[in-house]
């Protein structure tokens, strides 16, 4: 399939709604955390939300990891 | 044998700590000490009302107005560095940003770094200082409108007024003049089959839209200096 329009693809085709609730922002440790919730019941961390310089040298923020 | 006493002599004491540790939860562990300076990264996207599939990086407008709060009340921050590599998005949203940001008491940097494209403009200029990397670019163009509209002259008069306040914003909050700027906005020839410019760092500078060209290096000597003087004009008053 070949698309032509000025249209975004997002208005095109339906995105799945399971995206959305997959993703989350947690509290943890005075630090607001973005985290993918996996089926295990962990949490991986994607962005850390903060200002605090200092809290980006904490290792367990680190995308990736878990938590 | 004797060793062995020792090390006998050594358990009661680690293990107060570790009763130390079950009971409180914790031990003291030396930390760095807290920044006076925060940082406001906005990358990516800047996402206000509508949510973005979770493929796109974007920055949340409903979590940096918060932030913004907190750094305007918290005693122990001085400064704030803004760092920007954004491609734009919500007019609204970020309107909001550069709003919070042009009303902080405390001093304000902002670097461009990659790219400060379209809404990233207004953002960047409402620091108190402004820096751009010479390899970083700017675009500025109309607003623009995807996806169903509904009554299309009201619509059309609606978007008018809106380019109008990011003019008026970018306008009082920078060096560059109106007609500058809207000419920037409207030129043709500059970005392929788009009207608009590309504006690299040294030409943002010499447009009067950015304060300087500079890194890290460059804002974190402007903001300590703004600092200094924050401190001194407050110390005034007392």
């Amino acid at each position: 399939m070949i698309l032509y329009t000025p249209l975004e693809p997002m208005d095109i085709f339906e995105h799945n709604q399971s995206n959305y609730t997959k993703q989350k922002v947690i509290h943890f440790d005075d630090c607001s955390l973005l985290v993918d919730c996996l089926e295990e019941g962990n949490y991986r961390v994607v962005q850390l939300l903060s200002t605090n310089p200092q809290h980006f040298l904490n290792e367990s923020f680190q995308p990736g990891k878990m938590l | 044998m004797s060793s062995n006493e020792k090390t006998q002599e050594e358990e009661p004491k680690q293990s107060s700590l570790v009763e130390k540790i079950q009971q409180l939860g914790q031990s003291n562990v030396p930390t760095a000490p807290d920044s006076n300076i925060h940082v406001l990264s906005i990358i990516g996207q800047v996402e206000g009302h509508v949510q973005l599939p979770p493929q796109n990086k974007t920055t949340k407008y409903e979590h940096l107005l918060p932030q913004l709060i907190a750094i305007e009340q918290n005693p122990k921050i001085e400064g704030l560095i803004i760092l920007l590599n954004t491609v734009g998005g919500d007019v609204e949203a970020g309107l909001a940003l550069s709003e919070m940001i042009a009303s902080l008491s405390k001093p304000t940097v902002s670097v461009v770094l990659g790219g400060g494209h379209s809404i990233g403009v207004p953002i960047a200029v409402a620091a108190n200082t402004s820096y751009i990397v010479p390899s970083a670019t700017m675009t500025i163009h109309p607003i623009r409108l995807t996806g169903l509209v509904i009554g299309v002259p009201q619509t059309f008069e609606y978007l008018d007024k809106m380019q109008e306040r990011v003019i008026q914003f970018v306008t009082s909050h920078s060096n560059i003049s109106e007609e500058k700027f809207k000419s920037l906005m409207f030129e043709k020839g500059n970005l392929t089959r788009d009207i608009g410019t590309n504006v690299v760092g040294k030409d943002a500078v010499a447009y009067g839209l950015i304060d300087s060209v500079g890194g890290v290096k460059e804002a974190m000597e402007r903001l300590n200096e703004l600092i200094e003087l924050d401190k001194d004009s407050k110390g005034m008053i007392q």
